[in-house]
């Protein structure tokens, strides 16, 4: 039997739920919207279950309709992301960049050992719940560029955000997700 | 020598293959270079494989969270799924 015959639309929500549930959570940030989208993704996969070949696990099948879902959710949500002209500005002083490339300062370092910290269970827990609390004035372009692996091109028309802003943004998004990171995770 | 500035929005940005060659090729030499991007770049990568490493987690759905489907919208859901099948 390949993996058609073996689901059962009933068993969908105990099987599959909190792992759709996780995915659509940590990519919009907000228990509503992804409790709908999961519940948007079981119903479309009622609907859909003829045209699904089996070959790919159930779980998997869902989940490709799920990452629609929270496209369109996103799609639906952005506002236009303020950029402020200085905000640039201010980045670049605080990387301390001087004039004719002589550095005075580097960036800050880690305050823990990333590598080793990517080796240990514990820490995808708290990596994600940072990521869950990115704001959505980062978060929205943050989890498009970086979960999704879109484009600067699709990104900017999706968020109404000018291309050369969005450097800011994802910038402003790996600084607050790296100080969450050292505020929360404790080498062990 | 092109201007850190550049090469740090360049690097912020972190879609190098969406740069045309002539303007990647610079911007590696002076990543090489230059200490201060030299390090901006390895943050950023760092970063990435982070998230990398996170996609394979999710993937193999091994990450534990706090977060489930509530008892209430598990309720809704199967509800509105028995309507619908
Ligand atoms: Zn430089």
């Amino acid at each position: 039997m390949n993996n058609k015959e073996l689901t059962n639309p009933e068993d969908w929500i105990a099987e599959h739920g909190d792992y759709l549930m996780q995915f659509a959570f940590v990519r919009l940030r907000n228990r509503a919207a992804a409790e709908d989208a999961v519940q948007e993704t079981f119903l479309a996969g009622i609907k859909a279950l003829d045209r699904y070949d089996g070959k790919t696990p159930v779980r998997y099948w869902l989940r490709g309709i799920l990452r629609h879902k929270v496209v369109d959710y996103i799609r639906k949500a952005s506002r236009e992301i303020a950029v402020d002209e200085t905000e640039g500005k201010e980045i670049l002083d605080s990387l301390k960049f001087k004039a004719f490339g002589i550095p005075t300062q580097h960036p800050p370092e880690w305050k823990f050992d990333p590598e080793f910290a990517y080796k240990q269970k514990e820490f995808w827990e708290v990596f994600y719940g940072c990521m869950s609390h990115l704001k959505d004035s980062m978060g929205q372009a943050f989890t498009l560029r970086e979960l999704e692996g879109w484009s600067t091109e699709e990104i900017c028309k999706e968020l109404k955000l000018k291309p050369n802003n969005l450097w800011v943004v994802l910038h402003r998004a790996r600084t607050q997700l790296k100080s969450c990171l050292e505020a929360n995770w404790i080498t062990p | 020598m092109i201007a850190c500035k550049q090469v740090a929005k360049a690097l912020a940005n972190h879609r190098y293959y969406e740069l045309p060659w002539w303007r990647r090729i610079p911007m590696f030499i002076h990543i090489k270079l230059c200490v201060m991007c030299g390090e901006y770049h390895s943050q950023v990568v760092t970063m990435q494989k982070g998230m990398r490493d996170y996609l394979e987690h999710e993937e193999a759905g091994d990450v534990e969270t706090h977060i489930h489907l509530s008892e209430k919208a598990k309720q809704r859901i199967q509800d509105a799924m028995k309507k619908e099948s």
